[in-house]
């Protein structure tokens, strides 16, 4: 009976949507923080390493840094990150204060030439400079991270140690994650045309090593480690001294931790 | 008929497979394309920067000097570059040199004054400090030894490419000679000084 | 660039496309409930337009994709949205909701047209012809029961089909409102904004169209239509500028720390584009003029008025979606800058592309039209039966089709 099968069919496909848009709404109703993927235990060097057991995270020091632009290069030569200016996985700013209640901020090239060389920026140039400092940045690995969130095909995803990192293969480079980030971590690869962004140095840290912009900083004022070491440095800083965040009211939860954090730094 | 039978058929088959995609807790998974191997490719790319203990191997003289003294904080790689590259080379009997920056600018990247910095950090002006005198310019090299930096500055340099003394210890110079050199002349200063030895 | 902006935020990321995007599924949300208002509600003054918004719709919902997967960095992964969707992103939505709306949509085009392809099946030869016995699906006889389901059907599937495109454009409204990283963007009354601006968009392309094209053919239009439309658009228009200006002087009376770069966005970055265009001109001037007309009896003269404050219409919402989506990104995360955008003309992403995309529905819809005229229904009128096989088929070529009578009369008033 051809009105009945027709019935149904249309039956079917309106059950099929109501299915998905109940799990739809399941999905949207989140939980407070992103899930990390399942404990990959595999071979090769990741071999020896457990994902499981590390939860890792970085702390700087906004007093110390001296602008020098080490970390920025270091990141690039390291990570083979296209040096043109839009691509950034970590960079310095640099904060002047003219003491008439007004703040500027530049980051020439993303302190990647340092600041010895560049000119103060315009509006503060002829102004007495009461209050200046240097702070650097990168992705805050956020424990509930809006880019994991918004990413369509699931491309992006927290790894079992707290990195959050791109899947090359699946990103279509939609830039939906890049838009929901609040700190600016993540842009466009130009040639590959896929979300990149800084990863903690996933391949340094998961042999052992420190992220290759903290060994490159000369005053110590980045500094990473294991939380659940106990005795690593940024365990001690967190449990001694008082730590902010970037941006706490978005609620993304960073896991990089600023020590001096001044107001003005949004 | 048939058409209408076939139509329901593909329309209910991929109806269903779309459920079965909804109801998987990581639709990924069911496709095929996990995350699993993704962590691993990124625990797999090159380490580029290799630590100073890296560049002891060959070169033991300059990184234990600079490893004691004020510089030891400063990697190997962040003056000259992602070291990599030179010591897979160099470990096949290669040689590939890393060409270096300027010193002047390697130098003040740093040591430039600025007020942003730390107060407490060693900086000067580096327009005024060092500044060419009678002509001779000079790089922060001519008297900082990088792998050793003193303060102040200790320096046992060749006398290649300093032809006149004077230039740095004459009497309004930055390391003017001390008082019992009063009566001697410049032409005089390399025969008790010779080359390689400084102070 | 001026002030402080992020070094990753020099360049923004979402070009013209991503303009065009929600500026098409609005077209097509906005045709789908004309339409609807008809087949559901029973709005009797909107039946000329019925079946033309409906395929207005579909000529725009098949080019609906292609700015998207124009501006991807990798389109040839697009598919990955059908076939991995992570449901926690709005985006992923596009997939099933753009899926199950284009089929809703064909369903529906097709059952109300599905008489007419009968009879042309059978009245016409050739390629055209062939076209007409494919469409049939092999279904080339409607019964009494056929007509009914058709009938059931059809009200059906258009009032699945409102929610369905509330969701189809307020998805995308969602998409920008749920990013918190964005002061212009973040609001939970976007879906709302970009649903009523939508259907705004729709009436007055509908409005534009029909106009434009009845006079293409020579063929008289029915003001009563148009006057209705205009009416129709009026009401949503001011409810639309109701809730977009309710969240701007939220914003500005709550003045938390992001209304100082949000201020100085809409004042002097984008106020021409936001004041000019988007509220005076698109908004405030066609209500006003819209206003006027309808607090008064119809007349004959009103149809040209009532077009040119739809054309004003479209220009205010295409600047609507502008300023949201350029606007937004010129604003930087660091709060203390912005940074600015003028579209290439060249390029995958420039005004070529954009103008070609935009040109392509129009064409779309005049190949479907010559298939399927929606203002010759030789075979259909509500209530009238396609002719059983053997029964005589009226002559419908030809100016005087009054030998049906009823409604599709356009000369009786």
């Amino acid at each position: 009976m051809p009105i009945s099968r027709r019935r149904f069919v249309k039956l079917g496909a309106h059950a099929a949507f109501g299915g998905l848009l109940v799990y739809t709404l399941r999905g949207i109703v989140l939980p407070q923080s992103t899930p990390r993927a399942a404990d990959a235990e595999g071979n090769s060097a990741y071999d020896q390493y457990r994902p499981g057991d590390h939860d890792w995270a970085f702390v700087i020091d906004t007093m110390k840094c001296i602008g020098c632009g080490r970390c920025a290069r270091a990141c690039k030569q390291e990570n083979n990150v296209p040096w043109e200016p839009q691509c950034n996985r970590t960079w310095v700013e640099r904060y002047s204060f003219t003491g008439d209640g007004e703040v500027t901020v530049d980051s020439p090239a993303g302190g990647i030439n340092g600041f010895a060389d560049e000119p103060l920026p315009e509006e503060v140039r002829g102004k007495k400079i009461t209050k200046s400092f240097f702070v650097p940045k990168l992705c805050n690995q956020c424990d509930n991270s809006p880019c994991v969130q918004v990413c369509p095909v699931g491309a992006t995803y927290k790894t079992a140690d707290g990195i959050v990192l791109i899947n090359r293969d699946k990103c279509i480079g939609c830039r939906y994650c890049i838009q929901a980030c609040p700190y600016g971590g993540r842009y466009l690869l130009p040639d590959e045309g896929v979300a990149d962004k800084c990863t903690w140095c996933y391949h340094r840290i998961t042999r052992g090593r420190l992220p290759a912009c903290v060994e490159a900083c000369p005053v110590g004022a980045r500094k990473f480690g294991d939380l659940r070491d106990p005795e690593s440095a940024v365990s001690k800083i967190l449990a001694e001294r008082n730590v902010s965040v970037l941006k706490p009211q978005m609620g993304t939860k960073p896991q990089a931790f600023y020590l001096e954090l001044d107001g003005e730094v949004v | 008929m048939l058409v209408r039978a076939v139509l329901a058929v593909a329309l209910l088959a991929t109806a269903g497979l779309f459920m079965r995609t909804v109801t998987a807790s990581l639709s990924v998974e069911v496709i095929g394309l996990t995350h699993e191997d993704n962590p691993r490719w990124w625990a797999e790319r090159p380490v580029n920067n290799q630590s100073s203990a890296a560049c002891a191997d060959c070169h033991e003289a300059a990184t234990e000097a600079a490893a004691a003294s004020a510089h030891a904080t400063v990697n190997c790689d962040s003056c000259h570059g992602a070291a990599r590259e030179h010591i897979d080379l160099a470990r096949s009997g290669q040689k590939a040199p890393l060409p270096l920056a300027d010193a002047r600018d390697l130098c003040t990247s740093c040591h430039a004054g600025l007020a942003s910095r730390p107060a407490d950090f060693p900086q000067v002006d580096p327009v005024t400090h060092g500044a060419p005198a009678n002509g001779v310019t000079s790089s922060c090299t001519s008297c900082h030894n990088p792998h050793d930096p003193g303060f102040p500055p200790v320096v046992k340099h060749q006398l290649e490419g300093r032809p006149d003394c004077l230039a740095c210890h004459g009497p309004d110079q930055w390391q003017p000679v001390p008082p019992s050199h009063a009566d001697r002349t410049g032409d005089s200063c390399l025969k008790c000084h010779k080359p390689g030895e400084g102070a | 660039m001026d002030g402080y902006v992020f070094p990753n935020e020099v360049e923004i990321q979402w070009s013209l496309l991503i303009v065009l995007y929600p500026f098409i599924t609005g077209l097509v949300a906005g045709a789908f409930v004309v339409s609807s208002l008809y087949h559901v509600f029973n709005i009797k003054s909107l039946k000329p337009v019925a079946s033309f918004s409906l395929l207005m719709a579909l000529s725009f919902m098949l080019v609906a994709p292609l700015p998207l997967l124009a501006h991807l960095g990798r389109p040839e992964r697009g598919i990955l949205i059908f076939l991995t969707p992570n449901f926690t992103s709005a985006m992923s939505g596009f997939g099933y909701i753009w899926m199950f709306y284009l089929i809703l949509l064909l369903t529906e085009t097709w059952l109300v047209f599905r008489p007419d392809i009968i009879h042309y099946a059978r009245t016409t030869g050739g390629f055209k012809g062939l076209v007409y016995r494919t469409l049939t699906l092999g279904m080339a006889e409607m019964s009494e029961e056929d007509h009914q389901f058709r009938e059931k059907a059809i009200k059906v599937l258009a009032a699945v089909g409102i929610p369905a495109a509330a969701l189809l454009h307020g998805y995308v409204g969602f998409l920008f409102g749920a990013i918190k990283a964005n002061p212009w963007w973040s609001t939970p009354l976007m879906p709302v904004i970009f649903l009523l601006s939508a259907i705004v968009s729709g009436i007055a392309l509908l409005i534009v169209m029909y106009v434009v094209v009845m006079k293409l053919l020579g063929r008289p239009v029915d003001h009563d239509c148009i006057s209705s439309l205009g009416k129709w658009l009026l009401a949503f228009l001011v409810i639309d500028l109701v809730i977009e200006g309710l969240e701007i002087l939220s914003m500005a009376y709550e003045s938390e720390d992001s209304w100082e770069v949000v201020s100085e966005l809409i004042v002097q970055r984008i106020p021409v584009s936001y004041f000019g265009i988007q509220l005076l001109l698109g908004s405030l001037i066609p209500m006003v003029i819209l206003g006027a007309l309808a607090a008064q009896a119809r007349r004959e003269g009103a149809s040209p008025v009532i077009f040119a404050a739809a054309l004003l219409v479209l220009v205010g919402v295409f600047a609507m979606r502008w300023n949201v989506v350029i606007g937004g990104q010129m604003i930087s995360k660091s709060m203390r800058g912005f940074t600015s955008y003028t579209p290439p003309l060249g390029g995958r992403e420039g005004v070529l592309a954009a103008s070609v995309l935009l040109m392509l529905p129009f064409y779309i819809f005049s190949v479907i039209v010559s298939f399927v005229p929606p203002w010759e229904r030789p075979a259909v009128d509500e209530g009238e039966r396609s002719p059983e096989p053997g029964e005589a088929v009226p002559a419908w070529e030809g100016a005087d089709s009054g030998a049906r009578g009823g409604a599709w009369d356009w000369e009786r008033r």
